[in-house]
């Protein structure tokens, strides 16, 4: 088959891009494409229509995925041509140029069935696959199965696939391998499982021995329980028995004893103790009794030796305080009056001496000098501290008016003068009645300063409106003079006058009656005409007239106007003197002519601040007077308290001063005499009325003590007052106890009686008459009553041993035994049952273990273990499968790769060697196969020309590369020799070749397209030119690819354009 | 009055085919059969059945642990205080089995007898049980030949263990003919051996009641017992009852879509979701099998290892202990094989004929031999259950090629193409 058109109708950056081909038979089909030119594209387009576009291409990028078109048609070796498209589609991707769809299978058998992948592999060949087949041949060393397969194939990695299952298989199972593979270490684990589901099973027999192990022990257990059983009851029955005989014995004792006593009085238990309370009461009561008797006495006789003195006791308590007091003051009184008496003479000694400051000769007359109160001191002393405020206020108030007076002096003769020197003497005059002085106050001045600048400017707005209404009606008077000047100018009234006269002549016409003469008809005509004439000028010179008529009406106008002006300047002029006048008049009073308010401003300002100047002058004035009349005040009062001072009127503050200390001091001494004179009068009054009051109370009810001291006196007294007291507290507790003692004395004849009936009653319980027999009853009944009492005990216990059989029975057993003999049995028995106790302990250990054992063997533990093997028997499997599946594969492998050696060696490595010295230019001459020193297995082996043989992996790159495509191209040849031709489509395959080997190259390519459709695209300029020299016109057809056209037979192939066009 | 018939309990027998791995549910199948038993008895109870009729196989043959028959009698201990009486005839299983003969079954459990058939009457529930046990494993007679006749008025079952005519997968015993069991004139033939559920005949019932629990990924799908309601001496109703705890089933997914290996991932986890529903909670042992030509047979196949672990991985993601992946199995092919690679005239060619030829051929110099010295180590387990390793059967080395081609044609094919 050959490709005879590929359409690259949208493909890539293509759209309608068509590449003829195969159009000289035998010639290689070159296919240009610059760089960008979108070559790469190209091909895949080959592989897109032959075989459909990949469902991931790269090429929908100028055109959406769904629009991809390929257009193509192939040739079939009879001749038969294919014409189809492809499209981009899941399914029916073809169809024919109409868009109907055309059947795979007629493409499928002009492929022969081949697929896009076996085409790629052998009939596709770029520079890539052919260095990494060489590679490849080098990572095999030049194994000639694997190379011969792979060239064979086009399946470059033939000898990693091989390496890759081998090793694979060999992870999982090596025959000999001495470490254990997957497979290995799998069985033995199955062994493993196998044996512990083995281990794990329980066999019937060994369960049913564990069972019947298990009844026996249970039998003999039984056996065992019921003997211990037994035994236990029998010990227990003598223990029994053992532990009764003393109780069986003591109770017939009791027995015996109880039926001797025979017939005894009970009493009650508590029968001895209470005849012992009874008689012991009866006893206390009478000693008891005594010792009362006894105290009675003795209290009475107290009560009668206390004597009470009433009369002291009557006396108030406060009295008797009053007097304590008295008496404790009157000591230390008695101690401190001559002390006093002496300070009092001191005192006296200094005030004497303090009166000779007043009275230095010391004649001053008696009594003491005036002493002076305190508030009359205070005022002394204020009108010291008053002295200097009063004299400096009146220096300090002088000084300030003077400053004043030295002001206005000033500011007077500078409003005396600067309103000139004419007007100065009257001014000064006038100054002189200052504060009566009528002047306009500065603000008036302003007012009438800015009337008169307001009528000022009025005057002259006018003067100035009536220039220019003078000079407008001058202009409106030369205009009509020179209108005039231009002609007579007729007028309205011109018109009505010649009318008039005419309408007149007319008139008197019509009413004459003879006819018209020649003069009068002539002025009539005159008039006539003159009237048109006047009126037609009118008419012709209406414009004339029009602007005279307005000059003369502005003339007019203007001259109204003047007239108004000129009355209204009178009437201004009029309001300017009077303004004047009354600005004048203000200052009538003042006595001088005013100058403008203007000037007048400063001149009333100064003015203002003397009347300032005298207002505060005049205060000055006022408060000096003051100032002068407090002094006057200060120096009355001064000199009057001087004198009370005792001191001449003239004397200063500062020795005022001296004396009115010493007056203080003297003042003080006064005091404290005269109130050291009180306290020693207080005093003696106090020991005065005490010695009364002690004669009044020892008078009254102590008289023994009336020639005693008073202070002595008033002590005894107190004291006898106290005893008096305190002796008849004592009389009234007396009282109390003997009353006391009575009441007790009563209470014990009444215990005394009950001690008696109690008594009584014992002896009728006891059918006694006295106490003697009455212990003798108490004896017996105690006795009787604790023999019956332990009877009940032993049968109580003796009870408690019966279990159930009668007491009686008991009783008897217990008399029949004989104890030594029993005592052994209960021996015997003890150690029998010990050991039976034992021997159903280890029975019932044994039986534990046993269930034990057999519940371990009901769990599912084997089961659990066959699930294990189950596992890993899956395990063995899967290892096993793929060990199998990889082993086999690796086997087979090898040997096919070996059988396609054997097969193919010859021919391929001979034709192979026919091309290997044109591709090298002669450097290699041939190929040869032989065994390697190391390896058995067969080698390939390049032979230089001078015979010498290299191995692969000496072949430098480039031979490697030419070893590899030689293999490739012998192996097409084969191909073809059994096959029907398809199209090698190389890509740039000389990319690594320098231009001789290229050439080399091309020549090879050439003699394939003699056997089948050659096509190579290359972006190489080089590459075509070598390809028309090396094949000439009739051995290459050059085609250039660039997008939207070819050129085909193109002599010269334009450089590759630079700037890109491939998307 | 209800009437519950079991088969093919297999106590004990482990679940096969399943292989431990990270995330692998290993728990679930612990005691799978006894708990598929503890079921069935406490269906019994439930249901206040009348009888349990047991046909056949309560135990492996070949099973020697004592424990299984003690688990099995004190179950069915559990039914004599209800009152249920057991009536069971002894299997190809049983009558090989050591347990059996040792066994000492409850009052209330009858096994029919080995020598000949025999009938049991239960007045009181109007019913009458035929049977015979086998004596041994292998038994080739036509045991339903010699049942006696029905007992007139009572409701007549048959218990029988049966390959019929033959059923595909079970070994032939007691062979009979559905018209034998038929012509016997009974009401409800309750037969055994054959592990799915089949209903035979409706006039007269003839039932397969099928095996309690799935053991391995060839008894797949829902597995219990039977039900049959009598009423006025007529079987009013036949009801499949489901008592298994784990379940296998079959994640048949055709990938012929899908563009990649991960989109094959995708599919598989799509098909397991179902299977995991049908399986209503229980958990489940699916067997993955990818079929289809697909465009990722070569991804899959260049690396099956990582693809099964992915599937394992997400299925154990989704649904953690219900799903346990039994095995994945790549059943695809090539997709676009334009043409046989067979026939190329080429060394791949030549590789794919050689494959071909040599599952076929015999002699010394056939490939296999290099496993000669690998079958003389592996364990009589491997031949055993599912996907037995058979060396010497051809079929199986048949599928090997099989599987080697699938393997290498896309190594082979695409070598020289995109590398």
């Amino acid at each position: 088959m050959r490709l005879r058109e590929l359409d690259l109708l949208a493909f890539g950056p293509f759209t309608g891009t068509r590449l003829e081909l195969g159009q000289v038979p035998g010639a290689v089909d070159i296919v240009y494409g610059p760089n960008e030119a979108g070559k790469s594209t190209a091909l895949r387009a080959v592989s897109g229509l032959l075989f459909g576009i990949p469902e991931k291409t790269v090429d929908a990028h100028t055109h959406a995925r769904g629009d991809l078109r390929i257009g193509g048609i192939i040739e079939r070796p009879s001749g038969e041509r294919l014409e189809f498209v492809r499209r981009k589609a899941r399914k029916e991707t073809l169809s024919d140029r109409s868009g109907k769809p055309f059947d795979d299978a007629i493409l499928f058998e002009a492929l022969r069935g081949i697929s896009a992948e076996f085409f790629s592999a052998m009939f596709g060949l770029d520079h890539e696959r052919l260095r990494s087949g060489a590679e490849a041949m080098l990572e095999g060393k030049g194994n000639v199965g694997e190379s011969l397969f792979a060239a064979g194939a086009g399946a470059t990695t033939i000898h990693r696939l091989r390496e890759r299952l081998s090793r694979e298989a060999e992870m999982l199972y090596t025959p000999r391998g001495r470490d254990k593979r997957l497979v290995v270490r799998a069985i033995a684990d199955v062994r493993d499982a196998r044996q512990r589901v083995d281990d794990l099973s329980v066999s019937a027999a060994g369960y049913l021995e564990q069972v019947r192990e298990r009844e026996r022990v249970l039998g003999d257990q039984a056996a065992l329980r019921a003997r211990h059983a037994a035994h236990v009851k029998e010990q227990s029955k003598l223990q029994r028995v053992l532990q009764a005989k003393p109780d069986v014995s003591r109770r017939a004792d009791i027995l015996g004893k109880l039926a001797a006593h025979g017939d005894v009085v009970i009493l009650p238990e508590d029968a001895t103790a209470r005849r012992l309370a009874a008689v012991r009461k009866r006893h206390d009561v009478a000693r008891n009794r005594e010792r009362l008797a006894e105290d009675m006495e003795r209290l009475v006789a107290a009560r009668r030796n206390l004597t009470v003195k009433e009369s002291l006791i009557a006396i108030d308590e406060a009295v008797i305080k009053d007097l304590d007091d008295r008496r404790s003051r009157y000591g230390p009184a008695q101690v401190d009056l001559p002390k006093r008496r002496a300070e009092y003479d001191a005192l006296e000694a200094q005030l004497r001496i303090a009166r000779r400051a007043f009275d230095p000769t010391g004649d001053a007359p008696k009594p003491a000098p005036v002493r002076l109160g305190p508030s009359q001191m205070a005022k002394v002393r204020r009108l010291i501290t008053d002295h200097a405020e009063v004299h400096g206020e009146l220096g300090r108030l002088r000084r300030d008016l003077a400053r004043e007076d030295a002001k206005r002096t000033q500011l007077a003769a500078r409003l005396a003068t600067s309103l000139g020197t004419d007007r100065a003497a009257a001014v000064r005059a006038a100054l002189e009645r200052a504060p009566e002085l009528v002047v306009p106050s500065p603000e008036t001045v302003v007012r009438r300063g800015g009337e008169q600048q307001k009528l000022a400017q009025q005057t002259e707005a006018l003067a100035e409106a009536k220039a220019r209404l003078e000079e407008k009606r001058r202009d409106a008077r030369q205009k009509i003079d020179a209108l005039e000047r231009a002609g007579a100018i007729p007028t309205e009234d011109e018109l009505t006058a010649l009318r008039g006269r005419r309408d007149a002549l007319w008139g008197s016409l019509r009413t004459a009656t003879g006819p018209f003469d020649a003069p009068t008809s002539k002025a009539f005509e005159d008039l006539v005409v003159a009237a048109d004439d006047v009126s037609d000028r009118l008419r012709r010179e209406a414009d004339r007239v029009a602007r005279l008529s307005a000059l003369l009406s502005e003339e007019r106008a203007h001259e109204e106007r003047l007239a108004a002006l000129g009355v209204e300047a009178e009437s201004l002029g009029e309001r300017v003197r009077r303004s004047d006048a009354a600005w004048v008049a203000l200052f009538d009073g003042a006595g001088f002519r005013p100058l403008s308010p203007e000037e007048m401003r400063p001149w009333v300002a100064r003015f203002g601040e003397l009347l300032d100047v005298d207002a505060t002058r005049a205060r000055l004035s006022d408060e000096i007077r003051g100032a002068e009349a407090r002094r006057a005040e200060w120096q009355r009062n001064w000199s009057e308290s001087i004198e009370s001072l005792g001191v001449s009127g003239g004397a200063s503050p500062d020795e005022a001063m001296v004396v009115l200390d010493a007056l203080s001091e003297y003042a003080r001494l006064v005091e404290q005499s005269e109130s050291l004179q009180r306290r020693i009068d207080a005093m003696r009054r106090d020991s005065d009325e005490f010695v009364s009051v002690v004669a009044g109370l020892v008078g009254a009810h102590l008289p023994e003590l009336g020639a005693l001291a008073p202070a002595e006196a008033a002590a005894r007294f107190v004291r006898a007052r106290d005893e008096a007291v305190a002796a008849e507290k004592e009389r009234a507790r007396l009282g109390r106890e003997i009353d006391e003692r009575r009441a007790r004395l009563a209470k014990l004849e009444i215990a005394e009686a009950d001690a008696d009936d109690e008594v009584a009653a014992l002896l009728r319980a006891a059918r006694v008459s006295d106490l003697d027999e009455l212990e003798a009853v108490e004896r017996k009944s105690v006795l009787e009553r604790e023999l019956r009492s332990e009877l009940g005990r032993v049968e109580a216990r003796l009870l408690e041993l019966c279990e159930g059989a009668s007491l009686d029975d008991l009783v008897r057993d217990a008399a029949a035994i004989d104890l030594d003999v029993e005592r052994n049995r209960l021996d015997e028995l003890r150690t029998a049952i010990d050991e039976l106790t034992e021997e159903l302990q280890r029975g019932a250990a044994r039986l534990a273990t046993i269930e034990a054992g057999v519940s371990l063997l009901e769990r599912p533990a084997a089961a659990d273990a066959a699930n294990e093997l189950a596992a890993c028997v899956t395990r063995l499997k899967r290892h096993t499968r793929d060990y199998l599946r990889l082993k086999l594969a690796s086997a087979l492998l090898d040997r096919e790769v070996e059988r396609y050696r054997q097969e193919n060696q010859g021919p391929l490595v001979s034709r192979a060697g026919e091309l290997l010295p044109a591709l090298t230019l002669g450097r290699y001459a041939g190929l040869t196969v032989d065994f390697g020193s190391e390896d058995d297995e067969a080698a390939l082996y390049a032979v230089r020309q001078d015979g010498a043989r290299v191995p692969v992996e000496g072949l430098s790159d480039g031979a490697r590369d030419q070893l590899y495509l030689a293999l490739r191209l012998a192996s097409i040849e084969r191909y073809l020799l059994r096959n029907e031709p398809m199209p090698v489509v190389l890509d740039d395959i000389l990319v690594h070749s320098d231009e001789d080997r290229t050439r080399a190259a091309l020549g090879v390519l050439g003699a394939l397209a003699k056997k089948t459709q050659v096509l190579l695209f290359t972006h190489h300029a080089h590459v075509v030119d070598a390809a028309r020299a090396v094949l000439g016109p009739t051995g290459a057809v050059e085609h250039v690819l660039s997008r939207g056209e070819i050129q085909r037979d193109v002599t010269r192939p334009r450089e590759p354009r630079r700037n890109g066009l491939d998307g | 009055m209800k009437l519950v018939h079991a088969a093919d309990l297999h106590l004990d027998s482990p679940l096969t085919g399943l292989e431990a791995y990270e995330g692998a549910p290993v728990d679930t199948i612990r005691s799978a059969t006894r708990r598929a038993f503890q079921n069935l008895v406490s269906l019994c109870l439930e249901e206040e059945a009348a009888l349990l009729l047991l046909a056949g196989d309560i135990y492996d043959g070949n099973w020697k642990d004592y424990s299984t028959g003690l688990f099995f009698a004190a179950e069915l201990s559990r039914l004599a205080t209800a009152g249920i009486d057991v009536v069971m005839v002894r299997g190809n299983h049983d009558a090989a089995s050591n347990i059996t003969r040792h066994l000492s079954l409850p009052k209330h459990v009858i096994e029919l007898s080995t020598t000949r058939a025999e009938t049991r009457v239960f007045e009181d529930r109007g019913v009458a049980v035929h049977g015979q046990s086998f004596r041994d494993r292998s038994v080739q007679v036509d045991l339903a030949a010699n049942y006696p006749p029905p007992v007139p008025g009572l409701f007549n079952v048959g218990l029988l263990h049966t390959s019929l005519t033959g059923r595909e997968g079970h070994h032939d015993y007691a062979p009979c003919s559905v018209e034998t069991l038929r012509a016997r004139g009974y009401d409800y033939w309750a037969l055994g051996h054959v592990h799915r559920r089949e209903i035979v005949s409706e006039a007269p019932y003839i039932v397969y009641p099928g095996n309690l629990q799935g053991r391995h990924h060839q008894e797949t799908g829902p597995k219990g017992a039977t039900v049959i309601t009598v009423s006025d001496g007529r079987v009013a109703s036949v009801e499949a009852r489901v008592l298994d705890v784990f379940r296998f089933g079959t994640a048949d997914v055709d990938v012929t879509d899908a563009a990649s290996a991960e989109d094959a991932v995708d599919l598989a986890r799509a098909a397991l979701d179902r299977e995991v529903a049908e399986a209503e909670g229980r958990p489940l042992g699916a067997r993955v099998i990818l079929r289809g030509a697909t465009r990722a047979h070569a991804a899959l196949f260049a690396e099956p290892e990582r693809w099964e672990n992915q599937i394992r991985l997400e299925a154990t993601a989704e649904h953690g202990a219900d799903l346990w992946i039994e095995r994945v199995r790549f059943a695809t092919s090539q997709a676009l094989a334009a043409g046989d690679l067979a026939a190329r005239d080429d060394a791949v060619g030549q590789v794919i004929r050689a494959i071909r030829a040599s599952r076929s051929e015999t002699g010394d110099e056939r490939l296999v031999r290099v496993f000669d010295e690998l079958k003389k180590k592996l364990p009589l387990e491997v031949r055993d259950g599912p996907d037995p390793i058979l060396l010497d059967d051809p079929r199986f080395i048949e599928a090997l090629f099989d599987d080697v081609e699938r393997m290498l044609v896309p190594g082979l094919a695409s070598a020289g193409a995109d590398e």
